[in-house]
């Protein structure tokens, strides 16, 4: 017990974050995180020391999330490529004008922005970015996570990353043009 | 390394996922490319910003207590099943083990959730309150129509008076979160609390369980206040007073009856 609090529960920040982000629900990922240790608790004889406990924490999360969702019947917000294509299309470029970055998003960005922005991205996308860029995961530890080969987390972590970029642009651009104050 | 080729690592080059010969190569792109430069920065730029502006949640404290109280729960009834296992290959008669488990029962006195300490702050902090209701009525309906659209489950009001106890009203109030319908009743000028809430996610102990009529009960004593805790089509319903516990327990068959014959489910 005192092990599995010392190897595990010192992650419940991390996990609780990443919980809250892919359910987009507080309530939902209170619920989700319980369930998650305690078959972590269960579990731990299969946890191997050498490895990254927290990867190992987030595999069990997201087993038990897609489970869930599956469970209650709920619409996986997962993309088919045409769709994907349409929603790429659908959002102005802003790849193409060349801008100083360093005067770009990270000085208009509100955060409430970069929630919202992230919380509407589909979740098939939102988790590898969330994984790599927030939870600083390696390719291969995502892919274990998600259980999806490598290939897989690269081509949605460059669609996310560029499908999230593109979006908050669109936002500065939106309030640039209604020139208000942010 | 080409351009095209280079755009189509960018991110994995930034994540530091290729490999050496592969990201030599991309540096010394990158070092002569203004606009893969630019798109490099622009790509780790969202990456920092992901990074650090990202709000953090801070863990509510009813959750790590929530963990806690599960994990110990799962320990000893790990350890309970690893003990009998143990007591049985060394082949200690049935009888025996039957005997112990029952001692073990009978000393152990099981551990309330987190969840009847939160229901029993809430029943106290109301009832030191001079008007704690949002609505007041003594009429069911006014009280259940109320709820419409305030939460998002039908809030069946019971009516007690028959044990002289009388509805007072109902508030919003919320449980780690959670939305809960709140019934405020009263016997003389005592307050009888009814908690309704989705019981999605609540763990009750396997002991402290009593049956009336068709009903199972949890109950509990904390603080001096009586408790009665349970589940029911999808819905925990709690009854929470420093009346006896008889008293609740008729207050908590009625709710269960009522609950029981309603045509919509709870949830």
């Amino acid at each position: 017990m005192s092990e599995f609090e010392g190897q595990a529960l010192v992650h419940l920040d991390r996990v609780f974050q990443f919980a809250v982000r892919l359910t987009g629900n507080r309530t939902e990922a209170e619920d989700l995180v319980q369930e998650t240790y305690l078959r972590a608790f269960r579990h731990f004889d299969q946890f191997d020391p050498g490895t990254n406990c927290r990867a190992w924490l987030f595999a069990i999360l997201h087993n038990t999330f897609v489970n869930q969702v599956k469970r209650q019947g709920r619409e996986v917000p997962g993309l088919d490529e045409g769709e994907l294509e349409r929603l790429e299309v659908e959002m102005p470029d802003g790849a193409n004008a060349v801008e100083n970055p360093e005067e770009q998003l990270l000085k208009r960005i509100v955060d409430a922005d970069l929630v919202a922005v992230l919380d509407g991205l589909p979740v098939i996308f939102r988790k590898v970015v969330l994984l790599a860029d927030v939870e600083e995961c390696s390719y291969k530890e995502i892919a274990r996570i998600c259980g999806v080969p490598i290939g897989t987390v690269m081509s949605r972590l460059s669609r996310g990353r560029r499908l999230i970029r593109r979006t908050l642009e669109a936002l500065t651009r939106e309030r640039q043009k209604l020139g208000s104050p942010r | 390394m080409i351009c095209q080729e280079l755009r189509a690592c960018l991110g994995a080059h930034l994540d530091g996922e290729l490999d050496v010969e592969r990201s030599l190569a991309a540096d010394e792109h990158l070092a002569f490319c203004m606009e893969c430069k630019w798109a490099y920065a622009k790509e780790r730029e969202l990456r920092t910003l992901l990074r650090t502006r990202l709000p953090r949640e801070p863990v509510p404290d009813a959750l790590r207590e929530r963990i806690r109280w599960g994990l110990r729960r799962a320990d000893r009834e790990e350890r309970w099943g690893a003990a009998a296992r143990r007591a049985l290959a060394w082949s200690v008669p049935a009888a025996a083990l039957v005997l112990l488990a029952l001692g073990i029962g009978f000393w152990e006195k099981s551990v309330p959730p987190p969840v009847v300490s939160e229901l029993v702050a809430k029943h106290m902090m109301y009832s030191r309150l001079d008007a704690p209701a949002e609505v007041v009525s003594a009429n069911q309906e006014a009280v259940s129509g109320w709820f419409k659209g305030r939460v998002r489950f039908e809030v069946i009001v019971p009516d007690f008076s028959p044990s002289g106890i009388r509805l007072v009203g109902g508030r919003l109030s919320d449980l780690s979160d959670r939305p809960v319908a709140y019934l405020l009743y009263e016997k003389g000028r005592s307050l009888v609390s009814l908690f309704a809430f989705p019981s999605q996610g609540l763990a009750l102990p396997d002991r402290g369980w009593v049956r009336v009529g068709d009903g199972r009960f949890y109950v509990t004593e904390v603080k001096g206040a009586e408790v009665v805790l349970w589940t029911q089509r999808g819905l925990a319903y709690a009854l929470v007073s420093s009346l006896d516990r008889q008293a609740l327990l008729e207050c908590a068959d009625t709710v269960w009856r009522l609950v029981a014959s309603s045509r919509a489910p709870g949830a």
